[in-house]
């Protein structure tokens, strides 16, 4: 197929419009009003699968954007063929106070890793998608999902002081209590001390 | 009984085998240290693969808590006498990620380093200044951080503890050394 | 009474000296390894007299982490098992001592395999699961490389109708190659054959699996450290110059004098000849490539020196 060809088939199939702002890549957003959770949700599956099928082959990625004045998430689904070089990406509304979404792991299988991956990053939970409520990098994570617009790095590492220990703004951490003093040649005994 | 020791530290400074483990970005630049141009095998500095193999660790790059957990299980693994070079600016003081809420800003406060080197990412030739300044301290005998470790151990356990919030233990239930 | 414990002692002391040269020219061999790659590789290298000092450090490291005394006993037979070797070759005239060895064939294959018995032994204690890929490879390749190298030698004891090794060095003639078992027909093939295999033998690429550094994290030495490291340093060089006497005996015409050095060192450089531009096999790969051309040609040239 031709990209030409894909566009249409799309605006045929799914009554979508694609824009492409570039050569070799294709937008095509779901709306958001007039149609309830369950039926965009289907019509996101419907054209995930139908990608998949004429020939957008490779899962990119799956990231989020967060619109904080409008109090929306925007997931971006991004599709790459190897057949018509091309890159699709579906974008997709969700509520920024409840971000609940389905999992598409039984269309792609990489979808499992970056699912997580948004989840540890901004707290959207795909439902579906067991593993995608384990951390990912952030190990013992304490507070909001720290990728979202209203996290504060640097109130954070405030509130850590041994992780943020550096130079201004945020504070020093004590060195007092630190033995300071090289241990010499005599107290160590030489090579042979420290026997531990 | 010095001219031994002096002997052996000696043989010590010419024989630093170096761990594989690059932990951030800043392994980049030891390629051309190992390669042939600033070849570093004629000092004796091999890279090894496992951490009971090794003398030295470079800790490269930036380091998160992640990571710190893991530099710290295998330093703890290597056999005395052994070295921690901080190299690049993240260790240091964190670098360009010092606002960041995943990477720990100060290596110091965790793991006695012996060496520090500036710079994003070093130069091949720092690297090589940075392998022959080590070699100098070991073999005067100015390079004692293992030692600091033992001495100074609650004050490094302590710090550890309030950053991960708990103690670092090993799988089987064993503590940490 | 006094003169026999005296003669006791001399030979002692001759054996620990023997020993000890043999594992100093071991190591020297492997500095030359190391020195060669690296040339061969465009670099400059370590010098020469590097193992000595990995050696010393090694043998001074303070504390090495130890499971239980299985591991130290693996440690010891991997380290005790080449020293036994070494004594039942005959290697001595290397060093000018001449004490009478009366190994044959089947006393050293028996002895061969003590040395990576023990040291798969050691490196299976541990935890680690790279050490437990490590000794399947290891013992997995000792499987695949003792085919043609005893159908190779099993060609020669054919030959010379003796297993003693003493003789099949003796049936040789010391400088002419004419002499050597290496190129007499029919047992060129067989000595092919067991060429190949040597290289598997001293776990030099494109046979070393078990160590791999890059795959599987040094394999059996993965749980090493410290002083074991240094005992497996001197281990490796004791089997380096047991592999390479033993076939130096068998095929190139005999360890009579200070022949033996020259020959170890021509063989040697072969190897790492093949090891500095080899890649290296996958297991299965390697475990095919040992059992079919190489035994082909061994056994071939068995059967013609048998039946011919």
């Amino acid at each position: 197929m031709r990209v030409e060809e894909v566009i249409k088939a799309i605006q045929d199939k799914f009554g979508l419009e694609v824009e492409s702002p570039y050569p070799r890549r294709l937008r095509v957003r779901i709306p958001a009003e007039g149609k309830s959770e369950e039926e965009r949700r289907q019509m996101l599956r419907d054209l995930l699968q139908y990608a998949k099928e004429i020939g957008f082959q490779h899962m990119s990625f799956i990231t989020c954007v967060d619109f904080i004045k409008d109090g929306r998430f925007e997931l971006n689904y991004g599709l790459w063929s190897y057949t018509i070089p091309t890159m699709l990406v579906v974008k997709y509304d969700l509520d920024r106070e409840n971000p609940k979404h389905i999992t598409v792991v039984d269309i792609w299988k990489p979808a499992k890793t970056w699912e997580q991956e948004v989840h540890e990053m901004f707290g959207v939970e795909f439902d579906g998608n067991p593993r995608s409520f384990e951390p990912y990098v952030l190990e013992d994570w304490d507070s909001i999902p720290p990728l979202r617009k209203d996290f504060d790095p640097v109130q954070y590492l405030k509130e850590h002081p041994m992780q943020g220990a550096g130079y201004d703004p945020l504070p020093y951490v004590n060195l007092v209590e630190k033995n300071l003093e090289q241990p010499t040649v005599e107290e160590t005994g030489g090579d042979e001390g420290a026997d531990s | 009984m010095v001219e031994w020791l002096k002997l052996v530290d000696k043989a010590r400074s010419r024989s630093i085998w170096m761990l594989m483990y690059c932990t951030g970005c800043g392994a980049m630049e030891l390629p051309p240290a190992m390669t042939s141009r600033f070849d570093m095998e004629r000092f004796g500095i091999m890279p090894m693969a496992t951490p009971r193999q090794a003398d030295v660790i470079l800790v490269t790059g930036y380091v998160t808590k992640k990571t710190l957990k893991r530099i710290i299980y295998a330093y703890e693994q290597m056999p005395a006498p052994k070295w921690v070079v901080s190299h690049g600016s993240c260790p240091i003081n964190g670098g360009v990620y010092w606002d960041s809420h995943a990477t720990v800003n100060r290596l110091d406060l965790f793991l006695p380093v012996d060496l520090y080197v500036a710079g994003c990412m070093p130069r091949a030739e720092a690297n090589m200044k940075m392998f022959t300044e080590l070699m100098d301290m070991i073999a005067k005998g100015e390079a004692r951080g293992w030692e600091e470790y033992v001495k100074n151990r609650d004050y490094y356990k302590e710090n550890q503890r309030k950053l991960f919030g708990y103690d670092l233990v090993f799988t089987d239930g064993r503590s940490a050394l | 009474m006094g003169a026999k414990f005296l003669g006791a002692l001399v030979l002692t002391l001759k054996v620990l000296i023997y020993l000890f040269l043999m594992v100093m020219i071991g190591l020297f061999l492997m500095g030359i390894y190391r020195k060669f790659t690296a040339r061969v590789q465009y670099r400059v290298g370590p010098p020469i007299w590097q193992p000595y000092i990995d050696v010393i450090k090694l043998l001074s490291k303070k504390d090495a982490a130890t499971k239980n005394w299985v591991f130290d006993l693996g440690v010891i037979m991997g380290l005790g098992g080449p020293l036994a070797l070494l004594l039942f070759l005959p290697l001595d005239t290397i060093v000018g001592l001449n004490f009478h060895t009366k190994g044959d064939l089947i006393l050293i294959l028996y002895l061969a395999v003590v040395g990576p018995l023990g040291f798969a032994l050691a490196a299976s204690v541990g935890a680690s699961p790279w050490g437990a890929i490590g000794v399947g490879r290891a013992l997995s390749m000792m499987l695949g490389y003792e085919l043609p190298f005893i159908l190779g030698l099993l060609a020669v004891v054919a030959k010379d109708g003796t297993l003693l090794l003493q003789k099949v060095s003796a049936a040789q003639s010391m400088w002419n190659p004419a002499g050597w078992h290496y190129f007499q027909w029919p047992l060129i093939l067989a000595a092919i054959g067991a060429h190949i295999a040597l290289q598997g033998v001293m776990s030099e690429k494109p046979f070393d699996q078990a160590i791999a550094p890059h795959e599987i994290a040094s394999g059996i030495m993965v749980e090493f450290g410290g002083k074991y490291l240094g005992m497996m340093l001197l281990m490796k060089a004791a089997s380096l110059m047991a592999e390479l006497g033993l076939f130096a005996v068998f095929f190139l015409g005999g360890t009579t004098a200070w022949d033996t050095i020259v020959k170890i060192f021509a063989l040697f450089i072969i190897a790492i000849s093949f090891d500095a531009v080899l890649g290296r096999f996958r297991p299965d790969q390697a475990f095919t490539v040992l059992w079919k051309w190489p035994t082909i040609i061994a056994l071939l040239g068995l059967l013609l020196t048998v039946f011919a």
